[in-house]
């Protein structure tokens, strides 16, 4: 009982490491794309400006990604915080699985709403092929999918009586 | 079926939602005057309040209703383009709260806010103010209302009141009322006839249990026919007592011929050379699609998927499984048939111009069509978290897009706040124009007397995409002439052009003003020179250049 406790606690934190980083990845990747998109859209005007509005923009834009950045590392680290205990507390609980799916469904949301955003602003600029469109389509499906299996795995733990 | 909404904030949703989509509509309030198609509808109400008759004294492609109503508006209010955007923006909220009670008996309290709130949204972003697409598919939504309560509660005076409201999509866009018709037609035909049967029916079971030879009952052939008949004949009662009035004087004051050449034979030949716009193909190539030629597929190829999937349904409930006329489901396989039938006109219609403007009435048509049918799924699967996942996932990639560019872009571009005043002009009553646009109307304000005639064209009349209107409108001046709006394929003829120099010359006007710009490049006729340029070389011999003004000359009589 004790081993079996052990190695699920062993995978609880294999699984916290692979989670944290498809989170770090999503965030630094996916949302950073898509707030840097939504910034350049909202300093067009700008470009179109006065000359001192558009020798503006590059440190608009510039401080925009950078403090993003260090936002993205505060969510991060809360998430790195969150999805341990998640995970850890599952293991005490049963629920591992139902947990583990839950935060990649989350992130996996958070990762079609990006590119989704993404993808509506890139089209405008002509940047825009099939796959700006199978891609969210793809992790859209991921999305339902997890949400099914999410949906078909108990709520609390199953005991052996 | 649908659970209600909860306690206090299922009271709350509904008028949170509605002044939610009233600030929405209001957010573009002042977004800058379009010169060509917000123009045409004010400078022809205006006409209208002058005296004028369309079609005798004004040539025009669309039908009189709404020009008529914002002329009985102008005769209330004074006559601004600030005035004419609310009424319209009022209209536009009324289209979005017939959405909503349509799709309320076709997919429940809840699910009916989804297609009022994408309706709200892309009336808030298309702007195209004055446009009465938008009132007379509010007209259809009318119709298809008194049609639900008539399928509820079978009174004749709700099938009348149908006709009445297609009578009124038809005084405001013709081609709309026609092919709203038609759809209606074809569900309250099938309708009267399945009624008339499933009463046929039970006569002849009553009569069956009485003893008689149920095989003889003598209604059961013309019981069905004079039914459908009755109820058509109701329909088509209540379009024609409003419809015809109008239509009747109009005729008879520009004759048949006139009015059936400016609103069925023009639009139906000439319109479609002069400004066709190409539609997506089926299988786009997806090697070289853009962003807005995605948007442009997914907005003609949806609703037809939809609407193929709505008369599945239909042909299913009403014809292979025969559910009695008391069923729900049956009510909405009705409902949802002539709703198709209109949106399906609708989509012809947006093909002979292929732009988001145009095909937004059929999609208002088609989200309330999608929605009823998504509400027909069982709920077991319908409540499911990976249903409303995926269905929310897939609006906000499919539908979203433009609207997300579209606030992005008036955040960062050109947002005229809706409390802010952009132009002096009395009748801009704060909307924004150009720059020159302003200026030549006050120069012009300046150099005549209210009631002189002004002659507003372009700078070249052998090829013509559009002229300004409303600076005519902004300049309050009449115009000297039948053919106000210059439109390609008939003021690029020689005809049209012998008669504006004819009335130049009798009317003696002694100020033109031509605008330079919008050559169309366009794959139509509209690009083509016709190589007329009768308008043009007599206003070079009879007038010279008194000023300009950017794209603006203003042209003096020798």
């Amino acid at each position: 009982m004790q081993i079996r406790k052990t190695s699920e606690y062993i995978l609880a934190y294999a699984l916290w490491i692979a989670s944290c980083a498809y989170g770090v990845l999503i965030g630094f990747w996916a949302v950073r794309g898509a707030g840097d998109a939504i910034v350049e859209f909202l300093t067009l005007g700008q470009l179109m400006g006065t000359p001192a509005q558009r020798f503006q923009v590059t440190f608009t834009r510039n401080a925009f990604d950078r403090f993003g950045v260090v936002i993205l590392g505060v969510l991060a680290v809360l998430m790195v915080v969150f999805v341990e205990h998640a995970y850890r507390t599952g293991v005490d609980q049963g629920v591992l699985w139902r947990r583990v799916v839950l935060v990649t469904l989350i992130e996996t949301a958070i990762l079609f709403v990006s590119l989704a955003i993404q993808v509506a602003l890139a089209g405008v600029m002509g940047l825009f092929t099939i796959w700006s469109i199978l891609v969210p389509i793809g992790v859209l499906a991921l999305v339902v999918g997890l949400s099914w299996v999410l949906t078909r795995l108990p709520e609390q733990a199953t005991t052996n009586t | 079926m649908n659970r209600p909404l909860c306690g206090r904030w299922g009271r709350l949703v509904l008028p949170v939602l509605g002044v939610a989509a009233c600030l929405l509509l209001l957010l573009q309030l002042k977004s800058p005057a379009n010169l060509y198609d917000e123009g045409l509808v004010l400078v022809n109400a205006e006409r209208i309040r002058g005296g004028e008759i369309p079609y005798r004294d004004f040539w025009t492609l669309y039908a009189p209703g709404y020009f008529y109503a914002l002329a009985a508006l102008f005769a209330v209010v004074k006559p601004t383009i600030l005035a004419a955007r609310w009424f319209d923006i009022v209209l536009r909220f009324g289209l979005v709260i017939a959405a909503y009670g349509l799709a309320r008996p076709l997919a429940g309290r809840r699910a009916a806010l989804i297609p009022a709130a994408f309706i709200a949204y892309w009336l808030a972003t298309i702007r195209f103010y004055s446009y009465p697409a938008f009132p007379a598919t509010g007209a259809i939504l009318l119709a298809m209302l008194a049609l639900a309560r008539y399928l509820h509660d079978r009174r004749d005076r709700w099938l009348f009141g149908a006709g009445l409201a297609l009578g009124l999509t038809a005084l405001l866009r013709l081609d709309f009322g026609g092919y709203a018709a038609v759809g209606f037609a074809a569900a309250v035909t099938l309708d009267a006839w399945r009624v008339a049967a499933e009463t046929g029916r039970g006569q002849r079971g009553e009569r069956g249990r009485r003893g008689c030879f149920s095989g003889s009952f003598p209604a059961s052939a013309s019981g069905p026919l004079r039914q459908t008949a009755r109820a058509l004949a109701l329909l088509a009662g209540g379009a024609l007592l409003i419809a015809f009035p109008l239509y009747a004087c109009l005729i008879a004051a520009a004759g048949p011929a006139t009015v059936f050449d400016d609103l069925v034979r023009f639009p139906a030949t000439v319109f479609r050379a002069v400004r066709y716009l190409p539609i997506p193909p089926l299988i786009p190539e997806f090697g070289r699609i853009t962003g807005a030629q995605w948007n442009d597929w997914l907005r003609l190829y949806l609703p037809l998927a939809v609407y193929a999937a709505a008369l599945g349904m239909a042909a299913r409930w009403l014809l292979i499984r025969r559910l009695p006329t008391r069923d729900r489901r049956y009510h909405v396989a009705i409902l949802c048939l002539a709703l198709t039938g209109a949106g399906l006109g609708l989509v012809v219609k947006a093909t002979s111009r292929y732009h988001e403007l145009h095909a937004r009435p059929t999609t208002i048509c088609a989200a309330i069509v999608a929605t009823a049918l998504i509400a027909q799924i069982p709920a077991r699967w319908r409540r499911s978290l990976p249903f409303k996942i995926g269905l929310g996932g897939a609006a906000l990639l499919l539908f979203t897009g433009p609207y997300i560019v579209h606030f992005a872009l008036l955040a960062s571009l050109n947002f005229a706040s809706p409390a802010g005043c952009y132009a002096e002009l009395p009748r801009a009553s704060c909307v924004p124009l150009g720059a020159d646009q302003a200026r030549v109307v006050e120069y012009i304000q300046a150099k005549t007397q209210p009631g002189e005639y002004v002659f507003f064209g372009n700078a070249r009349h052998d090829r013509i995409f559009v002229n300004d209107l409303m600076v005519i409108f902004l300049a309050g001046r009449p115009s000297p002439t039948k053919y106000t709006e210059l439109h390609p394929g008939l003021a690029t003829t020689l005809s049209v052009q012998q008669e504006i120099v004819h009335e130049l010359t009798e009317k003696n006007v002694q100020w033109v003003v031509t605008m330079r710009g919008w050559e169309s490049r366009e794959p139509n006729a509209s690009a083509v020179s016709s190589g007329i340029t009768h308008l043009d070389d007599f206003i070079r011999a009879n007038y010279r250049a008194d000023t300009t003004f950017g794209a603006y000359q203003v042209w003096r009589k020798r």
